[in-house]
């Protein structure tokens, strides 16, 4: 886990950066979520490939509560379905600052312990009664019975 | 849940099945919506009256065999028939017909094949919603109404089963539908949002059904501000601002509302509240001059019910903003999901947001707003 990629568990789940806000939704559940500070910084970090030993450094030297607030960020992330494995890193033994697709600096263990995502089902039922079917679009819906399909 | 009655399926595209032959299970949306809008337009001419209007920029034409659906129509609107400030931004044809004018005995229905979609795509008021072939399209079913949009052409129907035989809510926001998509072909949208504004400059109120948009608009245009709406408007950027443009001409208003903002002698014998329990009262004729083309928007205000007199602000995060605009209008209008939340982030990204908690008095209400449209300037 600490060393494995994500990315956006796309197209079920969409994300705007507000600047000092990430909003996401997963339209699979109509789940939506909120993320500020550091968590604005982490949530940046690790849709765009950054693992989470890159995040946080290397997770033997963080005190245990950091450590266990990080994985916590991260479980999150991943049973809310916003994120998805890509896969895991090759530069396992390169040190944090230096693993590619990271623009945020490791994160202090202090700053670990704000790690947070808050989440709204208030608009579930609204948002999963998708209104729009749709339709392909070159040809519109047509239905070929099984046995003539080809 | 309900649907399109499944006795009267395909009758609309009978002839196209038999040309197709068995091997086709079910008629591309795309031929059943062709079909309808052939058939409108051979609606026989002579008996048709049209209207004319300039409606948040664009060129609405509407027509029916039935003058006093037109006639209540074109009361609804805030466009014009003569000069308009704002520049064209497209054409759209709207023609409001009857089962009788399209000779169809009774409606026609169509639906998505079996196994593609399940029930929980349809919504539980009976909402139906295709996009695709071309075509834009919803369908309800009680009373059972299509509205197409031709995305080509710009055209749009409307099919009752006689051509006023609408649904409660239709008279308070005509066209709905076929405007929104009709918008959205130049990158504008209908949101369903208020404003309030100065000299050119304004603020959208946004908030779900109840959060006190409509109540907050009147008391700012009771005041001497200016709005382009108090539900819905239309909503796009010029030059990278964000503009709001007006689209319908009243405002609603329950019986405390009325009676909280002094409005009780405005209502003549005659006024019924609608099926919300609202009054609808034309802005022209209780807040004179507050009723104007466009706003420059400069800020998102999410009202709610405040526990004091006094009525004051604070900003407040891109989440509330998106939950009270973007996504509020996304179930209201039939739009895919993905697409809408990209697009309100993008007129999001531009504007502070500010939660507005509203005291009793109505004039404080428009002096915050006043204050916060002054600060946003």
């Amino acid at each position: 886990m600490w060393t494995t990629r994500y990315e956006i568990a796309a197209p079920d789940v969409v994300a705007e950066d507000f600047d000092d806000e990430i909003v996401a939704i997963n339209l699979d559940t109509g789940r939506y979520f909120s993320l500020r500070g550091t968590g604005h910084a982490a949530w940046s970090h690790l849709a765009s490939g950054g693992s989470l030993r890159a995040l946080t450094g290397e997770p033997e030297a963080l005190p245990e509560d950091a450590r266990a607030a990080a994985l916590a960020f991260l479980e999150t992330l991943i049973g809310e379905g916003l994120l998805r494995e890509r896969g895991e890193a090759t530069d396992s033994a390169v040190s944090p600052a230096a693993t590619p697709a990271t623009s945020s600096p490791a994160l202090a263990p202090g700053a670990l312990l704000a790690l947070a995502v808050e989440s709204f089902d208030d608009m579930q039922e609204m948002l999963l009664a998708d209104p729009i079917h749709e339709v392909e679009e070159e040809t519109g819906w047509p239905v070929r019975r099984p046995e003539i399909a080809s | 849940m309900a649907g399109p009655p499944s006795g009267d399926r395909i009758i609309a595209v009978g002839t196209v099945l038999e040309d197709r032959g068995a091997g086709i299970a079910h008629p591309p949306f795309s031929e059943f919506a062709a079909h309808l809008f052939d058939r409108a337009a051979r609606a026989p001419t002579q008996a048709l009256a049209a209207t004319r209007l300039r409606v948040a920029g664009l060129d609405l034409r509407l027509v029916s065999e039935d003058r006093g659906l037109l006639d209540a129509y074109a009361g609804r609107f805030a466009g014009t028939a003569g000069h308009s400030h704002t520049a064209s931004s497209g054409r759209l044809d709207v023609a409001l017909h009857g089962l009788a004018a399209l000779r169809l005995p009774s409606m026609p229905s169509w639906e998505p094949p079996a196994g593609e979609t399940g029930a929980d795509a349809r919504r539980d008021d009976g909402f139906l919603s295709v996009s695709g072939g071309g075509y834009d399209a919803s369908y309800q079913a009680a009373p059972p109404v299509w509205t197409l949009f031709d995305r080509a052409s710009g055209r749009a129907l409307q099919l009752a089963g006689q051509a006023d035989a609408l649904p409660p809510w239709d008279i308070g926001a005509p066209c709905r539908l076929p405007i929104h998509h009709a918008l959205r072909r130049s990158g504008w949208r209908l949101a369903h949002a208020g404003t309030l504004g100065r000299d050119g400059t304004g603020v959208l109120i946004a908030g779900l059904g109840g959060a006190g948009k409509s109540g907050t608009v009147l008391a700012g245009a009771l005041d001497g501000l200016t709005t382009v709406g108090d539900d819905y408007v239309a909503l796009g950027l010029e030059a990278d601002r964000v503009v709001a443009r007006a689209v319908y001409s009243h405002v609603k208003q329950d019986a405390a509302g009325i009676d909280r903002q002094g409005l009780g002698d405005q209502l003549g014998p005659g006024d019924r509240p609608n099926w919300q329990g609202k009054y609808e009262l034309p802005l022209a004729a209780i807040a004179p001059g507050a009723l104007v083309e466009a706003l420059s928007i400069r800020a998102v205000v999410l009202p709610r019910r405040g526990p004091g007199e006094g009525t004051g602000w604070r900003r407040c995060g891109a989440l509330e903003a998106m939950r009270a605009l973007g996504l509020s209008s996304l179930t209201q209008l039939p739009e895919t999901l993905r697409e809408g939340f990209a697009d309100y982030a993008r007129l999001l990204r531009r504007l502070p947001a500010f939660r507005l908690d509203l005291g009793s008095a109505p004039a404080g209400v428009a002096e915050a707003v006043s204050r916060l449209i002054e600060a946003v300037r």
